[in-house]
Protein backbone atom coordinates (compact mmCIF):
# COMPACT_ATOMS: atom_id res chain seq x y z
CA UNK A 1 0.00 0.00 0.00
CA UNK A 2 1.01 3.67 -1.06
CA UNK A 3 0.39 6.61 1.30
CA UNK A 4 -1.59 7.75 -0.79
CA UNK A 5 -4.19 4.35 -0.81
CA UNK A 6 -3.75 3.83 3.42
CA UNK A 7 -4.82 7.74 3.58
CA UNK A 8 -7.30 7.46 1.14
CA UNK A 9 -10.62 9.73 2.63
CA UNK A 10 -13.33 7.49 1.04
CA UNK A 11 -11.35 4.54 2.52
CA UNK A 12 -11.19 6.36 5.93
CA UNK A 13 -14.78 7.58 5.96
CA UNK A 14 -16.10 3.73 4.95
CA UNK A 15 -13.87 2.60 7.89
CA UNK A 16 -15.60 4.88 10.71
CA UNK A 17 -19.19 4.22 9.24
CA UNK A 18 -18.97 0.58 9.19
CA UNK A 19 -16.70 0.46 12.17
CA UNK A 20 -19.39 2.03 13.81
CA UNK A 21 -22.17 -0.25 12.62
CA UNK A 22 -20.30 -3.10 13.75
CA UNK A 23 -19.43 -2.10 16.95
CA UNK A 24 -23.37 -0.98 17.65
CA UNK A 25 -24.42 -4.30 16.26
CA UNK A 26 -22.15 -5.95 19.04
CA UNK A 27 -23.17 -3.64 22.00
CA UNK A 28 -26.84 -5.14 20.92
CA UNK A 29 -25.59 -8.92 20.88
CA UNK A 30 -23.83 -8.23 24.00
CA UNK A 31 -26.47 -8.08 26.08
CA UNK A 32 -27.13 -12.10 25.48
CA UNK A 33 -25.23 -13.51 28.24
CA UNK A 34 -25.40 -16.86 30.70
CA UNK A 35 -22.93 -19.29 31.66
CA UNK A 36 -20.45 -17.45 28.82
CA UNK A 37 -20.91 -13.89 27.42
CA UNK A 38 -22.70 -15.45 24.23
CA UNK A 39 -23.56 -12.56 22.55
CA UNK A 40 -20.09 -11.94 22.27
CA UNK A 41 -18.99 -15.15 21.31
CA UNK A 42 -21.40 -15.40 18.52
CA UNK A 43 -20.31 -11.88 17.49
CA UNK A 44 -16.77 -12.98 17.29
CA UNK A 45 -17.44 -16.11 14.93
CA UNK A 46 -20.30 -13.92 12.92
CA UNK A 47 -17.58 -11.32 12.13
CA UNK A 48 -14.85 -13.80 11.55
CA UNK A 49 -17.21 -15.71 8.63
CA UNK A 50 -18.25 -12.20 7.02
CA UNK A 51 -14.40 -11.41 7.11
CA UNK A 52 -12.91 -14.56 5.56
CA UNK A 53 -15.91 -14.02 3.14
CA UNK A 54 -15.06 -10.83 2.64
CA UNK A 55 -11.48 -11.10 1.72
CA UNK A 56 -12.68 -13.58 -1.09
CA UNK A 57 -15.98 -12.06 -2.52
CA UNK A 58 -14.15 -8.57 -2.83
CA UNK A 59 -10.50 -9.61 -3.81
CA UNK A 60 -8.43 -6.88 -6.19
CA UNK A 61 -10.94 -4.18 -4.58
CA UNK A 62 -9.05 -2.93 -1.83
CA UNK A 63 -11.32 -0.51 -0.55
CA UNK A 64 -14.07 -2.69 -0.24
CA UNK A 65 -11.84 -5.63 1.84
CA UNK A 66 -10.95 -2.50 3.87
CA UNK A 67 -14.30 -1.07 4.70
CA UNK A 68 -15.41 -4.70 5.22
CA UNK A 69 -12.97 -6.51 6.66
CA UNK A 70 -11.39 -3.97 9.07
CA UNK A 71 -14.41 -1.52 9.91
CA UNK A 72 -17.43 -3.72 9.58
CA UNK A 73 -15.96 -7.15 11.03
CA UNK A 74 -13.09 -5.56 12.86
CA UNK A 75 -16.31 -3.64 14.87
CA UNK A 76 -18.22 -6.36 15.22
CA UNK A 77 -15.17 -8.94 16.75
CA UNK A 78 -13.63 -7.61 19.76
CA UNK A 79 -10.68 -8.84 21.82
CA UNK A 80 -10.69 -7.12 24.55
CA UNK A 81 -14.39 -7.83 25.57
CA UNK A 82 -12.86 -11.68 25.40
CA UNK A 83 -10.01 -10.67 27.96
CA UNK A 84 -12.26 -8.61 30.08
CA UNK A 85 -14.64 -11.47 30.39
CA UNK A 86 -11.80 -14.17 31.02
CA UNK A 87 -10.34 -12.20 33.38
CA UNK A 88 -13.48 -11.45 35.50
CA UNK A 89 -14.55 -15.19 35.36
CA UNK A 90 -10.83 -16.11 36.57
CA UNK A 91 -10.91 -13.33 39.22
CA UNK A 92 -14.63 -14.65 40.39
CA UNK A 93 -13.26 -18.24 41.31
CA UNK A 94 -14.37 -19.95 38.00
CA UNK A 95 -10.93 -20.94 36.68
CA UNK A 96 -12.82 -23.67 34.00
CA UNK A 97 -15.06 -20.62 32.39
CA UNK A 98 -12.04 -18.23 31.13
CA UNK A 99 -10.30 -21.80 29.49
CA UNK A 100 -13.85 -23.02 28.03
CA UNK A 101 -14.85 -19.51 27.08
CA UNK A 102 -10.96 -19.46 25.17
CA UNK A 103 -10.99 -22.33 23.44
CA UNK A 104 -14.43 -22.00 21.69
CA UNK A 105 -13.52 -18.24 20.99
CA UNK A 106 -10.29 -19.79 19.06
CA UNK A 107 -11.79 -22.77 17.42
CA UNK A 108 -15.01 -21.10 16.34
CA UNK A 109 -13.81 -18.33 15.10
CA UNK A 110 -10.87 -19.47 13.08
CA UNK A 111 -13.28 -22.37 11.76
CA UNK A 112 -16.18 -19.50 10.67
CA UNK A 113 -13.30 -17.55 8.70
CA UNK A 114 -11.97 -20.85 7.04
CA UNK A 115 -15.75 -21.41 6.17
CA UNK A 116 -15.90 -17.70 4.70
CA UNK A 117 -12.72 -17.94 3.01
CA UNK A 118 -14.65 -21.32 1.56
CA UNK A 119 -18.06 -19.78 0.66
CA UNK A 120 -16.33 -16.39 -0.53
CA UNK B 1 -29.79 0.52 26.45
CA UNK B 2 -30.92 3.82 24.85
CA UNK B 3 -30.51 5.54 21.41
CA UNK B 4 -27.85 7.47 23.52
CA UNK B 5 -25.78 4.58 24.08
CA UNK B 6 -26.12 3.60 20.90
CA UNK B 7 -24.91 6.47 19.66
CA UNK B 8 -21.80 6.78 21.80
CA UNK B 9 -20.90 3.21 21.05
CA UNK B 10 -21.25 4.26 17.41
CA UNK B 11 -18.83 6.96 17.37
CA UNK B 12 -16.68 5.42 19.93
CA UNK B 13 -16.24 2.07 17.34
CA UNK B 14 -16.17 4.19 14.58
CA UNK B 15 -12.77 6.22 16.75
CA UNK B 16 -11.25 3.00 17.26
CA UNK B 17 -11.51 0.81 13.85
CA UNK B 18 -10.16 4.23 12.63
CA UNK B 19 -7.31 4.16 15.11
CA UNK B 20 -6.39 0.55 14.12
CA UNK B 21 -6.49 0.82 10.53
CA UNK B 22 -4.19 3.57 10.60
CA UNK B 23 -1.85 1.90 13.37
CA UNK B 24 -1.84 -0.73 11.00
CA UNK B 25 -1.39 1.18 7.43
CA UNK B 26 1.68 3.49 9.34
CA UNK B 27 3.27 -0.31 10.06
CA UNK B 28 3.08 -1.03 7.06
CA UNK B 29 4.00 1.77 5.15
CA UNK B 30 7.59 2.36 7.59
CA UNK B 31 8.30 -1.29 8.19
CA UNK B 32 6.59 -3.40 4.89
CA UNK B 33 3.34 -5.98 5.05
CA UNK B 34 5.34 -9.16 5.95
CA UNK B 35 5.75 -7.86 9.22
CA UNK B 36 2.63 -4.91 9.80
CA UNK B 37 -0.33 -6.75 9.69
CA UNK B 38 0.83 -9.63 12.83
CA UNK B 39 2.58 -6.55 14.57
CA UNK B 40 -0.30 -4.10 14.78
CA UNK B 41 -2.83 -7.51 15.63
CA UNK B 42 -0.53 -7.75 18.74
CA UNK B 43 -0.40 -4.61 19.69
CA UNK B 44 -4.14 -2.70 19.13
CA UNK B 45 -5.57 -6.04 21.01
CA UNK B 46 -2.86 -6.30 23.61
CA UNK B 47 -3.29 -2.42 24.36
CA UNK B 48 -6.92 -2.49 23.30
CA UNK B 49 -7.26 -4.75 26.42
CA UNK B 50 -5.34 -3.06 28.65
CA UNK B 51 -7.44 0.45 28.55
CA UNK B 52 -10.24 -1.44 28.97
CA UNK B 53 -9.16 -3.11 32.16
CA UNK B 54 -7.77 0.71 33.03
CA UNK B 55 -10.94 2.58 31.77
CA UNK B 56 -13.39 -0.39 34.12
CA UNK B 57 -12.21 0.83 37.08
CA UNK B 58 -10.98 3.97 36.76
CA UNK B 59 -13.41 6.35 38.84
CA UNK B 60 -13.07 8.85 36.21
CA UNK B 61 -14.46 6.43 33.41
CA UNK B 62 -16.91 5.18 35.95
CA UNK B 63 -20.61 6.82 33.93
CA UNK B 64 -22.66 5.03 31.68
CA UNK B 65 -21.77 7.44 28.85
CA UNK B 66 -18.11 7.28 29.44
CA UNK B 67 -18.30 3.23 29.62
CA UNK B 68 -20.65 3.03 26.54
CA UNK B 69 -18.04 5.39 24.20
CA UNK B 70 -14.81 4.38 25.16
CA UNK B 71 -15.66 0.30 26.58
CA UNK B 72 -18.00 -0.96 23.87
CA UNK B 73 -17.39 1.13 21.39
CA UNK B 74 -13.90 2.90 21.56
CA UNK B 75 -12.18 -0.62 23.03
CA UNK B 76 -14.49 -2.80 20.78
CA UNK B 77 -13.55 -0.88 17.78
CA UNK B 78 -10.05 -1.00 18.00
CA UNK B 79 -9.42 -4.69 18.97
CA UNK B 80 -10.43 -7.09 16.78
CA UNK B 81 -11.05 -11.07 17.07
CA UNK B 82 -11.67 -11.59 13.42
CA UNK B 83 -8.43 -10.49 12.23
CA UNK B 84 -6.99 -12.71 14.77
CA UNK B 85 -8.62 -15.30 13.28
CA UNK B 86 -7.88 -14.46 9.67
CA UNK B 87 -4.30 -14.46 10.42
CA UNK B 88 -4.06 -18.22 11.55
CA UNK B 89 -5.00 -18.76 7.74
CA UNK B 90 -2.11 -16.13 6.37
CA UNK B 91 1.03 -17.51 8.35
CA UNK B 92 2.13 -20.80 9.13
CA UNK B 93 0.21 -22.80 11.24
CA UNK B 94 3.77 -23.07 13.35
CA UNK B 95 4.18 -19.19 13.37
CA UNK B 96 0.47 -18.63 14.30
CA UNK B 97 -0.71 -21.04 16.38
CA UNK B 98 2.23 -19.58 19.19
CA UNK B 99 1.63 -15.98 17.80
CA UNK B 100 -1.91 -16.45 19.11
CA UNK B 101 -1.14 -17.51 21.71
CA UNK B 102 1.65 -15.30 22.97
CA UNK B 103 -1.51 -12.32 22.00
CA UNK B 104 -4.31 -14.11 23.86
CA UNK B 105 -1.64 -14.72 26.88
CA UNK B 106 -0.49 -10.40 26.61
CA UNK B 107 -4.51 -9.59 26.11
CA UNK B 108 -5.38 -11.84 29.43
CA UNK B 109 -2.52 -10.13 31.64
CA UNK B 110 -2.94 -6.62 29.93
CA UNK B 111 -6.44 -6.20 30.84
CA UNK B 112 -5.34 -7.43 34.58
CA UNK B 113 -2.99 -5.13 34.37
CA UNK B 114 -5.33 -2.44 33.38
CA UNK B 115 -7.68 -2.89 36.07
CA UNK B 116 -4.72 -2.94 38.42
CA UNK B 117 -3.91 0.51 37.32
CA UNK B 118 -7.04 1.55 37.40
CA UNK B 119 -7.99 0.33 40.42
CA UNK B 120 -4.82 2.23 42.16
CA UNK B 121 -6.14 5.33 41.03
CA UNK B 122 -8.86 5.40 43.69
Amino acid sequence: MTIVEVFNPLVLIGIALAGGLGSAIRFAMSKLQGYLPWGILLANITASFFAGWAVVYFNGNDTWVAVTVVGLAGGLSTFSSWAGASVQMAASGKAFRPAIYTILTLVLSSTAAYLGLLFG
Amino acid sequence: MTSRDFSLVFLGGSLGALLRYLIGGSLELTLGSSIAGSLSLLMVNVLGAMFLGLLNFHPRFSSESNKSFWGAGFCGGFTTMSGVALFLYQYPPLLAMPAAAVMFGFGFIGYAAGANLGRASK
